[in-house]
Order: C-alpha cells, then structure tokens, then sequence
C-alpha cells in the first residue's frame, strides 16, 4: 500500500513540479505582492495591506479599464459566438465549395492576432484605407475609426470578433456533427419548418458546447489584447485601454509590478466569478448525453 | 422487460373509449410504386421497383443488408428522392412532395427521439409544430399514452428508458400523428431477442387495431414471416417477389427466395442428384425429406438435436442436403440410408436464370 503511494507521487511528480513552478507559486506570489509595495531602488517592499486596492478604487484609469473592457466584452461574447454558429450552420450541410468556405472561415484563427491587426490597420487606416474608399465611393465624409475616441473601442472589438468567431466554428461544427440525421427527419416528417427544426431540436442540443464556448469567449474577451499593441496602445485618451492591456502597462512600463499584481487579483477574481456563474447558471438548462 | 403487459395491446383489456381507434375515421390508403429507381453517385440502390402495398396491410420489406429496402422505404417517406418512377398515396403521386405533407408517419431504426425532451413533449412534438390545440393536445396525449403503456413515463426523458420502452414511445409518436400510413425502419433490431418477440405482436396488434397501412423493413425472415400480409422481398436492389408469406414459403419465385427464407432454407441440388431428368436445380424444404426404406440413396453426414427436431445433414453424391424430422423418431443404425420427398413439395429452377420452372411465380 505504502509503495503504490510512493509511486502514484513519484509518477505525479513531473507534472506538479511544472505546474508548481509556473502556476501555483506564481499565483499565490501574486497574491502576496499585491498586499507590499514595490521594491525601488534604496527602499524595498514592505507590507501595506490594503493600500494598493485602495489606490485602486481611486484609480480613474482602473475604472475607464473595467468600464472599457465591460462593454468590449459585451459586443465581443455574444457577437463572436453568434457569428460562429451560423457560419458553422452554413458549412455543416452539403453545399458547393464547403471545403474551401470552411477554410476561409477558419483562417483567421491560424493568423496571430499581430497579423490580425496589421491586416485591420489597412482597412481602418483613414484616407486610404478599405473602409475610408468604400465611403469615399458613396461620397460619405471620411472618418478615422481608431483615431476617435467614441469609435476605437467598437473598431478593435470587431478585430477580436473576426479572429475568434473563425476559432468557435470548429466547436459548433463538433458539435452539430454528433446531432443523429435522423432527429432531424423526424422534425421534418412532422412538419417543422427549419427555424423550427434549430430552435428546437439543434439549438438545445449543442447547449453544453454553447456554454463551453460561453467560458472561453468571456476569457477571451479579458485576454485579447494583442492587437491593442499594434492599433492603438489603448489611446486615444485611454478609450481602448482594457484591463488586461492597463496591467501590463502597470507591471512592465511603469514597473509598479506590486500594483499590477493587485490588478492582476482582481481581473483573475472576476473571471473565475464570471465562468462559476456561467456553469452555475446555465448549467442547469444544459442537456447532456 | 420491467414492465411489459402483453395484455395491453388486448382490446378486451382497454376502457371502451379507446376502441374507437382515431383512424377509423379516415381509411388507410394503399401504396403504389411504379418503376421506382435511386442512384447515388456510385452506386445503384433501387432500380425498377414495382409493388402494390394494400390498405389497411402490414407489408414488410425484407432483404439482405444492402438490397435498398431501406432506400425505399426512404423514397416513400420523402427523405431520399426517386431517379425515375412515381409513388402513389391513393392514387395521388407524392413523389414530388415534401415528407411533412405526405400524410405518413415513420418509426425510425434508432427511434430518433429528441433526449432533450420527456416522453410527452417527444410525443407531442409533432402536434406542437402544427399548433394543435392544448386541450386537443392532452386528450390524444392521454389516449395514445394509455394505449402504449406510457402513462407512467410521460415525465421520464428517452435516456431514462429501457429499449423497448423507447421503442414504444417512438410507436407513440407515430400513433398520435393519426396518419393512416405508417413506416417502420428496422424498428425491433436494436432490442434483445425476448423483447423482439414481444414487441413483435405488440406492432402487428397495434397495426391491425388502427387498420394502420404499414410498412415495415426488416432482414430478419421470421419478423417477415411472423407479422406480414404480405412480403416484399428484394435483393440486389431489384424486387425478387412478392406474396404472402405462404406463397413465399411455399412456392419460391427464385432459388434467393428459396435460399433467404426458410431456417434451415431450402436444399438446392442439382435435379440428377435426385435422380430426375434435365438440367434443372431442385429445390426441397428440409421438412418434406425423409428417410424411408426406398429412394435416393444417401449417406449421413451429422445430425443436430434441437429438442422437438432433429437437423439431419446427409452427402447425395458431391450435393448435401439437410432434412428435419421429430427428434424422437431417431436415427437408423448405419450411415447408409435412402430418402423419399413428399411429391408435391419439389420445386424446380432454372439453373442458369434461377427462375422457378413449370409453375408461375406467385406476385
């Protein structure tokens, strides 16, 4: 008995060392750091306790980032994820040219969101760009999309939207994969239209990858920000700066790495409230197999 | 099963209200396939299908795997559409309509229920698409539920049941559509073989209760044999005959149909073998053989005890032939025996074509 513990650990033990290294002790050190302050030159971290949250509250651009990223997230979820499902829909069935509509919905995904943005930059760039021709073309005055601040937010939104919605297909068409055809007959031989037939036949039952796909598009929504760097650094005036771009502006621009940490607490706070919530909420209203 | 009550399908055993079967009010119509073909891309599934399917019948599509029973029967519920030829619901063709509008309920191999609905919204389904009437809707529910045994599954969802209560609840939902036609796709091959038996009286009570046009594919010979009017029986995507299954049984159009039903099927030797003129194949049942003082001499290969009978495999020659008699008759000492038939069980075919000789095939 005792030996087959000893090799259960000894077999575990690779994976915790990894996981230990790069996850767990961080986390926690996090948390620490986030109650000192930041160590600078002559003076070095000492314990505060609350004064970094404090600073927070107080902190305009911390709530022009929670505020930022709230409505960043609000068009992204749902919008990404609605794309996805008919883009997923339209490819699913046998029609002409599936192979390659497939590909071209999924190509974004293959391209960092580096790339991305370089791609975006051109059609958002005023004067030439696609967007400023296509108005030009209808005589529209010309607009500059990630130079105003009232547009910005809305412009790298559709950047992550159009990257991420390419990646979500591929788990609605899992999904729909495993629905039997013969479901789906049997709703047609009674009469169901075909809105009849996805409301209430598909929809329910790719529920449980809905709601996996929910999770991860509120994730993403904290965690795509890449293309912030390369658009707009969050300007203009801080009307991009979404919370995860603010911390690493905190942590690696102005090396306040004690106030990024507490950031960095409560971005990791809010998440693992928003996906227990999900799971929590939706759960219930899940059919599984 | 946990709770299975042959008695149910019993007419006695239902309330007087329920004999009143909701399709006695509109009379089952006939089917009529003229010419039927399907391709596919690569191959051929049906070609040239001809049958009558009578009101008010159950008649069942039997074949081996592959021989596009199934295809037609597709055909006739509109999922599949024919290459050439026409369908006829009471003389109407259908061919060109949609599945919703063809007037026709199915039970599908797998009973396609939807799991994430209890067994009255799987029931119901149909009607709440059509927008039927909440009271309606509970009066048939309640009827068709006391009918099949249901009322005490109604708030179960189809993983919570057994097999054959899902088979019942898909019945269910073709029951409740009161639609006079009725297909069944391989309904009973996923049920074990008590359970197949049972559901197999239950269907055809079912059937005949309603005066439900039924059509019923199946590969199994003794589903066939067992519950049809008449039997449709195809191979290769061509109809091999068609009949009762005694005129089937009896008078085989082929040396396949001859082969495909019967357990053990039909011996099939050369005529010589028996000592008859002509280059014919002969066909005997097992059961018309039997050893007698006089006949054809053969010599005892094996024998297999089945109980009641005994399966008795004996050489003429290079041609084997196997014969069934009461086991308690008993075997003659030595191998070295001679067989006698009954006179008027020898069928005759073409060796070349496969076709009977001498009578008319029965269609």
């Amino acid at each position: 008995m005792r030996r087959e513990w000893l090799y259960a650990w000894l077999m575990l033990l690779p994976a915790l060392v990894v996981l230990a290294t790069f996850m767990h002790v961080p986390a926690i050190k996090t948390v620490i750091a986030s109650f000192y302050s930041t160590p600078h030159g002559l003076r070095p971290s000492r314990f505060i306790g609350l004064a970094n949250y404090q600073r927070m509250i107080a902190d305009p651009v911390f709530w022009q980032a929670m505020r930022n990223n709230l409505i960043y997230a609000v068009i992204f979820v749902p919008l990404s994820m609605a794309m996805a499902l008919v883009m997923a829909l339209l490819v699913q069935g046998r029609i002409v040219g599936r192979a390659f509509l497939r590909m071209a919905f999924f190509t974004p995904t293959v391209l960092p969101l580096i790339a991305v943005a370089n791609i975006w930059i051109f059609f958002y760039t005023p004067g030439f760009g696609l967007i400023a021709q296509i108005r030009d073309l209808f005589g529209l005055p010309a607009l500059n999309l990630l130079g105003t601040g009232t547009t910005a937010l809305y412009a790298v939104a559709a950047v992550a939207v159009w990257k991420e919605a390419g990646f979500f297909i591929i788990f609605y068409l899992a999904a729909l994969q495993t629905i039997p055809p013969s479901l789906v007959e049997a709703a047609q031989l009674e009469g169901a239209s075909r809105w009849q037939i996805f409301r209430r036949v598909t929809l329910p039952l790719i529920m449980p990858t809905t709601l996996f796909i929910s999770v991860n598009a509120v994730i993403d929504a904290v965690r795509l920000i890449d293309h912030i760097f390369q658009m707009t650094n969050g300007g203009p005036n801080n009307a991009t700066n979404l919370l995860f771009y603010y911390i690493y502006r905190v942590g690696f621009q102005f090396w306040d790495t004690s106030y990024a940490a507490t950031l960095t607490v409560v971005m990791i706070v809010i998440l693992s409230l928003l996906a227990l919530g999900q799971i929590v909420l939706v759960d219930r209203r899940v059919h599984y197999k | 099963m946990e709770c299975y009550y042959p008695a149910r399908m019993n007419d006695a055993a239902l309330p007087a209200s329920d004999t009143a079967s909701p399709q006695g009010q509109r009379p089952a119509p006939g089917i009529s396939l003229r010419g039927l073909a399907k391709t596919f891309a690569a191959q051929t599934a049906v070609q040239d299908v001809s049958a009558e399917i009578a009101a008010g019948e159950l008649t069942v599509l039997l074949g081996p795997s592959g021989c596009g029973k199934s295809t037609l029967l597709r055909m006739i519920a509109g999922f599949e559409a024919p290459t050439a030829g026409e369908i006829y619901l009471a003389e109407a063709p259908i061919a060109a309509l949609p599945p919703s509008r063809r007037d026709i309920a199915m039970v599908f191999q797998s009973y396609a229920l939807f799991p994430h609905l209890t067994v009255a919204e799987n029931i119901t389904f149909g009607l709440s698409v059509r927008r039927t009437g909440k009271a309606e809707t509970a009066d048939r529910l309640d009827r068709v539920a006391r009918l099949m045994g249901l009322e005490t599954l109604l708030q179960r969802k189809p993983a919570q049941l057994s097999g054959g209560q899902q088979q019942r609840v898909a019945l269910a939902r073709a029951v409740i559509s009161e639609r006079p036609v009725c297909l069944m796709d391989e309904p009973l091959s996923n049920l074990d073989a008590k359970l197949r038996a049972e559901m197999r009286v239950e269907i055809r009570a079912l059937q005949r209760r309603l005066g439900l046009t039924m059509v019923y594919v199946t590969h199994d010979q003794v589903e066939a044999m067992t519950m049809a009017d008449r039997i449709v029986l195809m191979n290769a995507g061509r109809v091999e005959q068609a009949g009762t299954p005694e005129q089937i049984y009896a008078e085989p159009a082929t040396t396949f149909a001859a082969r495909f039903i019967g357990s053990p099927p039909m011996n099939l030797v050369p005529a010589e073998a028996l000592g008859l003129p002509g280059a014919a194949v002969a066909g005997l049942r097992p059961e018309d053989i039997h050893i007698a003082a006089e006949g054809v001499p053969a010599r005892i290969v094996s024998a297999e005890y089945l109980g009641a009978d005994l399966l008795v495999t004996l050489a003429i020659g290079a041609a084997q032939v196997i014969l069934r008699q009461p086991a308690r008759t008993g075997l003659p000492a030595g191998p070295e025996v001679r067989l006698a038939w009954v006179p008027d069980a020898l069928r005759l075919f073409d060796a070349t074509t496969g076709h009977a000789i001498g009578r008319s095939p029965a269609v």
